[in-house]
């Protein structure tokens, strides 16, 4: 009767004439609809509306379940961490506290703890849009977390199987998709050959979400081992996969491809005839992988201009090439860059070939070289993201280097630069060094603008928060008052750190 | 200390988000001096921007606040911290005697309350003022007439509007709501001119619009029926009635009457916009009593940057005489009189989504215009097919969450697929979750 009802009142009355209907299955609701019998049509089928309307509404029964219910999660095996930690991780999450996640899930990881259930969905969320979290964030989401991962593609990183007790064969060929990549990150970090072998095996029955997933784990310990199994890659029927097998073939030193690119662009960039600077020679027309590199960038030939040409090719080429090529130091070489009137373009592609190749003695030569030579600190800020490649004590030493260089602590300054990048824990002694240097320059200033002491942001993150108290001593935005502002949010920063980890570790 | 209060109970409390945020980033002891308690109160000193100080303190038993700053929001961000400082590093307080501030807050809250008491009490027992029966019982007879007048045209345009067909509201602008709206305003039966403002998206609220529509024309249809023949009508219908049309109570005549006193826990608080009234937040507190076994819905109303009553505390019980609305089933109240917080989580749960059903059920047969009913629930999984929510019990049966609940991956992660106890409102055929429970 309820659709007949509405069909009525859709159209209108005038269109289509309402009879009151006492056909429902409740006699009791018959005989109220029955006395709707005036001539007004439009109050009949709004006082019947009205009836049937409360009487579902009254009546109603719980619908039958249709959705399936989810499996139970399986007990926790590590501990949850204090119910206090609930209160940090919002802010955890949030943008301007987000750089001290890392510490914490370290610390978690360290500590075999693990978050509450509350607080996963957004960190899997943050995981899904931060790759490079998401092997911390699975070691701390606990058998809950794996077990809502697997409710959610979006999470399908931390989809992860309780392997427990299975061999790796029995792993990679039964369990699911983020589980096996998982097993081939560990066995590429422990043994790559293993992990390529046991790729191979299975590469042409695996679907394409698998392969463009698998194929990035060679990226780990890329060597010319990898290079057989890439060429073949170049064959698949998916520009993706080819594109990624293409650009480890780049990344590997000594690779066939990398190498007669090399031999071409040899013929591009030569030594000048004084030995001090670098010529560059467009050629009108180019073939071979050279090519096809340059067709798989959309690069077209009208295109090539000395700029360009240095932007998309010097990234591509190991840095050592040109060393040995030219026969010269790394010192040399960036000398002659600093020459070139392409620099720019030359710094920019060289960041990224360092980057690529993971050049720890490139970094250190170039960070040192800019330093050294004064080089304008945006020149520095360009390069410094390749600062984090450094190990620990190196990134420590260049910056104990970068303190000195300058008498004063500025904003310009190339330590601040750096220290934007740092993203380890700072040694005692050096943090003390950076205390001693920023006091100094705060009894000689008074404070002109707002983004003076803005490193101190930054400085928050690398500070290990066992000098909290001293330090909070120390700057005591009561002592400075000019500075107070600054202060404060640096300490607020670090003493949120200091709270959190001692929250971890209760 | 004699409440534990919990962190997530005090962020509760923050009149926003941004004072809780910055209540947090306050909540260190570096910031703070000379905090103290003495059972009932704690205070602390915190430097801010200015040459002195903040001076707050909070009485924990209810709790209020007290701060020197001068910011508009309550309770303020360092009334926040003071209370976080406490539940995060109750050592940091030291037992002392109240400094004089506090002491004067103190004695000027007894004074309050003992003032108030009195008024009460002098209310009571004095002679009350003769009221001008007649000249009351003419406005009354003004208002009556202009909303029967009112009902009149109103009954005309809903006909008007079934002749044409519902289909014709596609084409209609705002103004063919606002007008029938603005005449119940005239007519002074605003809660009418609210119930068809409401409408006016309706049709454009995609599928099923048609019936949703139907039901709400239906629901005014009965309303102005029934209030045409409302002395026909049992008493506490006639209110319930009146009530929807827009006639109010005055709260100091309800605070006459004899309340439930009842150990009343907080089961879930909910601020939401008032989507008809720009700047108007509405404040509902759904409070459960330990004997009585009743629910009780407290409304707060703020406009603007007012601050709503922050003294109810989700999931803290606390000893109080309520007094309720006349109705044919009562849920909304207002407390009379209250105690300290005491340390009682009982609560009564419906032991199947069918048996919650049967209690809406009878409650609807009581007062059909219920909006919202609460709901507890006890041994039900959150699950999810698609898009859509559900809660599932072991007989079977499901409840579709409203699409508006945000936080159900949070739920699902909660649950880990057992069962939990959850309670929240059954609101247009959808359940809203309010608070929940691990189910042991």
């Amino acid at each position: 009767m309820w659709a007949e009802l509405l069909s009525t009142a859709l159209i209108g009355t005038e269109r289509q004439a309402f009879k009151v209907s006492t056909s429902t299955e409740s006699e009791k609701l018959n005989s109220l609809l029955s006395k709707l019998n005036n001539s007004d049509q439009e109050q009949n089928l709004l006082s019947a509306a009205s009836l049937l309307t409360f009487y579902k509404e009254a009546g109603k029964i719980p619908s039958k379940r249709e959705v399936e219910l989810p499996s139970k999660c399986a007990l926790e095996d590590l501990p949850c961490c204090s119910l206090g930690i609930n209160q940090y991780i919002p802010s955890l999450l949030s943008a301007s506290l987000q750089r001290g996640l890392s510490e914490v899930l370290e610390e978690l990881i360290k500590l075999g703890k693990r978050i509450s259930p509350e607080n996963l969905p957004s960190l899997l969320d943050l995981g899904a849009n931060q790759p490079t979290l998401q092997e911390s964030i699975c070691k701390v989401i606990g058998k809950r977390g794996f077990w809502l991962a697997a409710q959610n593609s979006r999470w399908e990183y931390a989809n992860l199987e309780d392997i427990t007790g299975k061999t790796v064969e029995e792993v990679w060929h039964t369990a699911n998709q983020a589980t096996r990549f998982n097993l081939l990150r560990k066995l590429r970090r422990e043994n790559p050959n293993k992990a390529q072998d046991l790729l191979s095996k299975t590469w042409n029955k695996e679907d394409f979400s698998a392969r463009s997933v698998f194929i990035n784990v060679l990226e780990i310990n890329l060597t010319v081992k990898d290079e057989p199994f890439l060429e073949l890659a170049l064959n698949d029927s998916r520009k993706e996969i080819r594109t990624t097998a293409q650009w480890l073939l780049y990344k590997m030193q000594y690779s066939k491809l990398n190498t007669s690119i090399f031999e071409q662009l040899k013929t591009v960039f030569k030594l000048g005839k004084t030995k001090n600077f670098i010529e560059i020679n467009i050629p009108k027309q180019v073939d071979g992988v050279l090519l096809e590199y340059l067709n798989e960038h959309k690069v077209k030939i009208f295109s090539f201009t000395p700029d360009f040409f240095v932007r998309k090719t010097i990234s591509i080429i190991d840095p050592d090439f040109w060393c040995k090529e030219w026969n010269i130091s790394i010192y040399d070489f960036l000398s002659l860059v600093a020459k070139s009137k392409h620099k720019l373009e030359f710094y920019g592609a060289l960041t990224q070939a360092i980057a690529n190749y993971s050049k720890i003695e490139w970094v250190e030569a170039i960070v040192r070289y800019l330093i050294k030579e004064r080089k304008p600190n945006s020149l520095v800020y360009m390069l410094s993201n390749i600062f984090t490649i450094l190990p620990t004590d190196k990134k420590e030493e260049i910056l104990k280097e970068c303190l000195y260089l300058e008498e004063e602590l500025h904003l310009y300054h190339p330590f601040v630069t750096l220290i934007s990048q740092y993203n380890t824990i700072l040694s005692t002694t050096l943090t003390k060094q950076i205390i001693d240097k920023l006091i100094e320059y705060m009894k000689n200033h008074e404070k002109k603008n707002s983004s003076e002491l803005y490193f101190l942001y930054n400085l928050a993150f690398s500070i290990p928060t066992t000098m909290f108290k001293e330090i909070s001593q120390i700057l005591d935005p009561g002592i400075w008052p000019s500075w107070s502002k600054d202060l404060s949010t640096f300490l607020s920063t670090l003493e949120f750190r200091h709270d959190v980890l001692k929250e971890i570790n209760l | 200390m004699p409440i534990n209060w919990t962190v997530e109970q005090i962020i509760k409390i923050s009149p926003d988000a941004a004072s809780a945020k910055a209540g947090k980033e306050l909540a260190n002891i570096r910031k703070w001096s000379r905090l103290g308690f003495d059972g009932q109160f704690v205070w602390g000193y915190c430097q801010g921007s200015g040459k002195d100080p903040y001076k707050a303190c909070t009485d924990i038993s209810e709790p209020a606040f007290k701060c020197s700053c001068p910011s508009h929001k309550f309770p303020c961000k360092h009334s926040i911290a003071l209370f976080l400082l406490l539940a995060n590093q109750e050592e940091a307080f030291a037992k002392a005697e109240q400094p004089d501030w506090v002491k004067a807050w103190a004695e000027a809250r007894v004074k309050q309350a003992e003032k108030k008491a009195k008024k009460e009490e002098k209310k009571a027992t004095e002679e009350v003022k003769p009221i001008d029966t007649a000249k009351q019982a003419k406005r009354i007879a003004e208002r009556e007439a202009k909303i029967i007048a009112g009902l009149e045209e109103l009954d005309l345009w809903l006909k008007d509007l079934i002749r044409q067909g519902l289909a014709s509201v596609q084409t209609a602008n705002y103004s063919f709501w606002d007008r029938p709206a603005a005449r119940m305003t005239d007519a002074q039966a605003p809660g009418l001119a609210r119930m068809i403002r409401e409408m006016a998206g309706i049709s454009v609220s995609g599928e099923g619009w048609q019936e949703l529509l139907l039901e709400r024309l239906s629901r005014l249809h009965l309303l102005t029926t029934s209030y045409k023949n409302l002395d026909k009508l049992p008493p506490l219908v006639q209110e319930d009635i009146r009530t929807m049309i827009g006639w109010t109570q005055k709260q100091d005549e309800l605070l006459k009457n004899t309340g439930v006193a009842d150990k009343w826990t907080v089961l879930g608080l909910k601020v939401e916009d008032d989507p008809l009234t720009p700047g108007l937040k509405t404040q509902r507190v759904w409070l459960q009593g330990q004997e009585s076994k009743q629910f009780a819905l407290i409304l707060n109303f703020a406009f603007a940057k007012q601050p709503l009553d922050n003294s109810l505390v989700q999931n803290t019980t606390f000893q109080a005489e309520l007094v309720f609305f006349p109705s044919a089933y009562p849920l909304r109240a207002v407390i009379k009189s209250r105690q300290n917080i005491i340390d009682n989580k009982e609560v009564m749960f419906s032991a199947s989504i069918s048996q919650a059903f049967a209690s809406c059920s009878e409650a609807l047969a009581k007062n059909p215009w219920i909006e919202r009913f609460p709901m507890a629930l006890e041994n039900v999984v959150p699950a999810f097919s698609k898009d859509s929510w559900r809660l599932c019990d072991d007989e079977s049966n499901e409840i579709a969450i409203s699409p508006s609940y945000k936080a159900t991956w949070e739920l699902l992660a909660f649950s880990g697929g057992h069962p939990i106890k959850i309670f929240g409102e059954w609101y247009q055929n959808k359940f809203f979750p309010l608070n929940f429970w691990a189910e042991n």
